[in-house]
């Protein structure tokens, strides 16, 4: 590190000067309930600011004294914001989702690929997304309908209607648009959406689609990649964010390989093509 | 639920142009178009209780269907959504089965439906017609098998 950088100016981009594994400081500033066990958490940097995270990145959060999970980063703001979509499953995100405006937590990053969206503009792009997986594809979207893409169709599965992400942001980008299809495994009649798989929407609109990206349970993204296919989208053109165990995010320890990729640095965000026969391992 | 008697004509354009008769041998569905007639049903109507006789399927046209449980204890709970192109009501096809499942209008919706007891008969008669259907709703079978496969693993439940 070089002893004369200005490691204290706030807006700076110097996580890249210190060491990879370093968190840095980061200030909860707003908490806002998605669901029952969703909050997404908007960060501010404390002093340095991490690089702007492009859409599909993700960051290490650490939660001082439990440990450290990686987080899609889900909203990029002004002056080093930027939001975390977490769901409370075990010790550390458990931590991280009860943090309050004012608490401070350490973050790394950002890491990994991103989803592919100036390669989009002026094409006909499908989004299919499921459960937490519209997280990582929020800020692709927002950047594919201000792009302007040939045509945006986004299909969101959820579990059921109060599962749903970003009920805002469908409206949202309804009004800007794109066609938005919501699918949930089951409701109550007064449901307005579809009740289905995300996979059985993608099939029902029959139609052809220059690029997909897709981001969800790995059965769910296994079987929408299938349909694209099905409907004439070529397999190179079909992006899925695969996640493992992310612990170093700096491909060192080996602990995201899935084959010759190791997902921290080679992912999330793959071409369908690439990673095919690896999720046709047992055991991978 | 009200049925309009509409010329032939227009039932066989409906059938020709609905999905799940993309392909079917057009004298099949001079065929089908005899035996069948618009069926329109308000948004909260009911197609069909579980239990019911199979007297007609319909073929969607217009609006969402909802295929419904209703189980003692529990609210009535929308399994599956069917939609313009798709059918619902197919449990005749297998030993004349009675419909297995409550069918709501959740929209207003437009269905030409068809009288399964002459499409049975006709069936009997024409391997060709026989074979269509039998194609066509195993594919439907086959994928509404890997939704309700899905919906049981919970993907959605189980993300970490």
């Amino acid at each position: 590190m070089d002893p004369n950088a200005d490691t204290t100016a706030v807006g700076g981009h110097l996580s890249d000067l210190v060491d990879p594994l370093v968190p840095i400081a980061h200030r909860v500033v707003a908490v806002d309930a998605e669901t029952a066990d969703v909050v997404t958490l908007t960060f501010a940097p404390v002093a340095d600011a991490l690089a702007p995270a492009r859409p599909g990145q993700f960051v290490m959060v650490w939660s001082f004294g439990i440990g450290e999970i990686p987080v899609s980063v889900s909203a990029v703001g002004d002056r080093g914001e930027f939001g975390l979509t977490v769901r409370a499953v075990g010790a550390v995100s458990n931590a991280v989702v009860a943090a309050r405006p004012g608490d401070t937590l350490g973050v790394r990053g950002p890491y990994g690929t991103v989803w592919p969206t100036d390669e989009a503009v002026a094409r006909d792009v499908l989004v299919v997304a499921g459960g937490l997986g519209l997280a990582p594809l929020r800020t692709a979207i927002d950047e594919l309908a201000a792009f302007g893409t040939r045509r945006l169709t986004v299909v969101v599965g959820a579990r059921d209607p109060d599962q749903v992400l970003y009920p805002r942001d469908l409206q949202r980008w309804r009004r800007l648009g794109v066609d938005v299809h919501v699918t949930v495994d089951a409701a109550a009649r007064r449901w307005d959406g579809s009740v289905g798989t995300a996979t059985a929407v993608v099939a029902r609109l029959g139609e052809h689609h220059d690029t997909v990206f897709v981001c969800g349970p790995e059965l769910m993204m296994t079987s929408a990649a299938r349909a694209a296919i099905v409907q004439g989208t070529d397999a190179a053109n079909v992006w899925v964010s695969l996640e493992r165990n992310m612990h170093c995010g700096i491909a060192q320890c080996g602990r995201c390989q899935l084959g010759p990729l190791l997902l921290c640095r080679d992912g999330a965000v793959v071409r369908w093509d690439h990673v095919t026969e690896l999720l046709r391992e047992r055991g991978r | 639920m009200t049925r309009d008697h509409t010329d032939a004509g227009d039932i066989r354009r409906a059938l020709g142009d609905h999905a799940f008769f993309a392909g079917m041998d057009p004298r099949h569905l001079d065929t089908l178009a005899r035996m069948a007639g618009w069926s329109r049903h308000p948004a909260h109507s009911w197609l069909a209780h579980a239990g019911d006789p199979p007297d007609r399927f319909h073929a969607v046209v217009d609006g969402r269907v909802g295929i419904e449980i209703d189980a003692p204890g529990r609210d009535p709970l929308v399994v599956a959504t069917v939609h313009a192109g798709d059918v619902v009501g197919w449990s005749w096809f297998i030993d004349r089965q009675p419909w297995q499942f409550d069918v709501v209008a959740l929209d207003d919706v437009r269905t030409v439906a068809i009288d399964v007891d002459r499409v049975l008969d006709a069936c009997a008669s024409s391997e060709g017609l026989r074979s269509e259907f039998t194609t066509r709703l195993l594919r439907i079978v086959a994928s509404r098998l890997h939704d309700t496969r899905m919906q049981l693993v919970d993907v959605y439940g189980s993300e970490r």
